[in-house]
């Protein structure tokens, strides 16, 4: 199904279901309560069987709680083995994430080269429980040799349901999807094929959330539901340590990028901001005014880039992009002509970047561009699974794609019952379609697996299975 | 400021009448959202005595209809929140069909409805604001409050998650039949 297809199949599904109007009476009722002047909502018919069930959820915890060894209704002695346990550092007696302070009201000051008051008063480390065995393996050397094929196996005990995975000099972060009020799900790994879960809780309930690699080690930036946003740093992985960062506001997803250097953030408020450790962050300025919408970020060697649009109606917007070899000082890049197009998404390889625009605002119009060295950026046809979609306003980029500064990896179906394909490039330019063998029946029957790109393979994780492709050079 | 623009009512007054004006609009998104007419009524109901008891925080009425449609846009969010962690009913009897009413489909893509069921919260309530409530990008950046590249890359984003989910659902049919 084409970009356009789907758009028509939305239209007509949202037009079958549209009431025109309220039902009768509707309006009557909430005079009614406004007139009454509630001080709170009132619970509707229908929310009370879920109210009960939930005390009555609640009672079963408790009495469940109580009669547990030790709990508040058991007459049971508490065990050595049980207060060893506790004092061993389990997490009954380690310093929960959820201590530090997060839920902090969002300032309208810009952030700061040095930490504010709010964010120095909540420095105290509060170092999360650690695995209990770190994983075993070798971490692999990055390496830009071409791949040509996959051998896929499958994984025992996850990562499962991975949103994004960051490579760091310790190996790797695998960070689940955020399912608020469930904690976040993470795990680490050094090799890529033997994954260990993060302890629970160990970010809490997130509603959104981005890692990059900041220096020699990890950041991972959470925001909830209320607006708070927390950092939490680790160099190991393992152990983290948060403050939160109430005056960041990340404006959207791929806006966290980072290397050896420090880590760059797009913030809602501010702009672009510059964190040499991850815990001090600087404004930055970019060049070309005011009326620009920075939208993603990514590292490029030691340097970073940026992209976007100038203009701020729709029509009148021209694609651009910015380069930095320090993340501190940018410089505006050279680019081709395209009134009416922004940026969407930048990613890098070794020796050159892709990225892609949408035009007018219109979904499913997208140009698919590439650029050396970020400082000049042109219209490619080299997108390796071609365009999709025709007519008036329609037509864009196939695939999706992902880089790791390394490899740029660019993956779809070209026609709807084909299996997915695999490309791999290191510029963005040159294309290499990867050969897949072992256990691709399995996971491709999965449906909905997400590839990320490893140092030396790629990780194809499902909702409840998950593979290590092995490149074979 | 609301008080000058409707100086003959008190502003409690005000903020009632631009409740009530907004009920029908507030239940179609809301229908749209959650694809689900009671959850919608209840959702719109939700919104509007919270609107109330946040009447405080609505500057002027000229931003009365941005400041309604996020709270609402609120309510449904957290809505399709809880009803992804709701254990879904299924029929013991296959013969005897699935346990609710499924949302209304559209025939050539009896996947659609069950595919968009797959998606977060947020790229739901992004499709039903584009394509069930006809926004612009710019009028979604502002009711969201979140920049226009941003409901850009928002909206491709969640194209493609879409459309995985309907391969993922097809594949599902066919593993059954």
């Amino acid at each position: 199904m084409t970009d356009d297809e789907l758009e028509q199949s939305l239209r007509a599904l949202y037009r079958g279901m549209d009431p025109r109007h309220a039902p009768r009476g509707l309006s009557a009722r909430i005079g009614d309560v406004l007139e009454g002047r509630p001080g709170r909502p009132v619970l509707t018919a229908r929310h009370v069987p879920a109210f009960a069930a939930a005390l009555a959820a609640m009672l079963i915890v408790a009495v469940g709680l109580g009669l547990r060894p030790g709990g508040f209704l058991s007459s049971t002695v508490t065990s050595p083995g049980t207060v060893a346990s506790a004092e061993s550092g389990s997490p009954a007696t380690s310093v929960s994430p959820s201590a530090a302070p997060s839920a902090s009201p969002r300032p309208s000051a810009a952030v700061s080269p040095t930490p504010s008051a709010a964010e120095s008063a909540s420095l105290s480390p509060s170092p999360t429980p650690a695995p209990q065995s770190l994983p075993s393996g070798s971490v692999p050397p990055v390496s830009s040799v071409l791949w040509s094929n996959l051998d896929v196996r499958p994984l025992t005990g996850g990562p499962f349901g991975v949103s994004s995975v960051t490579a760091w000099s310790g190996g790797y972060l695998a960070l689940g999807r955020p399912n608020y009020p469930a904690p976040l799900p993470a795990w680490v790994s050094r090799d890529g094929r033997s994954w260990v879960a993060l302890p629970a809780g160990t970010f809490g309930p997130v509603a959104s959330v981005q890692a990059a690699r900041c220096g020699d080690g990890l950041l991972v930036a959470t925001q909830g539901y209320t607006g708070d946003t927390t950092i939490w740093r680790s160099t190991d992985g393992a152990t983290w340590t948060s403050n939160s960062a109430a005056s960041m506001s990340f404006a959207g997803y791929d806006t966290l990028a980072g290397n050896a250097s420090g880590a760059v953030a797009i913030l809602s408020e501010t702009g672009l901001a510059f964190g040499r450790n991850g815990r001090n962050w600087q404004t930055v300025s970019l060049p070309g005014g005011t009326a620009m919408d920075v939208v993603s970020v990514a590292a490029f060697g030691s340097g970073f880039v940026a992209v976007g649009a100038t203009g701020t109606t729709p029509g009148s917007e021209s694609p651009a992009a910015w380069w930095s070899t320090d993340g501190l000082h940018w410089t505006r890049a050279t680019i081709q002509a395209d009134p009416g197009a922004g940026f969407i998404d930048v990613q890098t390889g070794a020796s050159g970047l892709a990225a892609m625009t949408h035009s007018g605002g219109v979904p499913g119009t997208s140009s698919f561009w590439t650029s050396r060295d970020g400082r000049s950026w042109t219209i490619s046809q080299a997108d390796p699974l071609g365009t999709i979609g025709t007519g008036e306003g329609m037509g864009g980029v196939n695939g999706l794609f992902s880089g790791d500064g390394t490899r740029l990896l660019g993956y779809g179906t070209i026609t709807d019952t084909g299996p997915t394909e695999y490309w791999i490039s290191l510029d963005g330019t040159h294309w290499t379609k990867l050969s897949l063998a072992g256990d691709t029946a399995t996971a491709e029957a999965a449906g909905g697996v997400t590839p990320f790109l490893l140092r030396d393979g790629i990780l194809f994780s499902g909702d409840k299975q998950s593979w290590f492709g092995a490149a074979v050079t | 400021m609301l008080d000058e623009v409707v100086a003959p009512m008190t502003k409690e007054d005000a903020v009632r009448r631009l409740l009530l004006a907004r009920v029908d609009g507030a239940y179609r998104l809301a229908t749209f959202i959650l694809r689900d007419p009671l959850t919608a009524e209840d959702a719109v109901q939700e919104a509007a005595l919270l609107a109330w008891d946040r009447r405080r925080t609505l500057r002027d009425s000229q931003s009365a209809d941005g400041w309604f449609t996020r709270i609402l846009v609120n309510v449904c969010r957290d809505e399709l929140r809880r009803r992804a962690r709701r254990p879904q009913l299924v029929a013991l009897d296959p013969e005897a069909g699935p346990a609710t009413e499924p949302p209304a489909d559209h025939p050539d893509h009896p996947d659609l409805s069950t595919a968009l069921g797959r998606l977060s919260a947020d790229e739901q309530t992004l499709l039903a604001l584009r394509f069930g409530r006809e926004l612009t990008v710019p009028e979604i950046a502002e009711h969201l409050r979140v920049p226009e590249g941003t409901v850009k890359s928002r909206l491709h984003a969640t194209f493609q998650h879409l459309r995985a989910a309907v391969d993922a659902e097809r594949r599902s049919a066919e593993a059954i039949r």
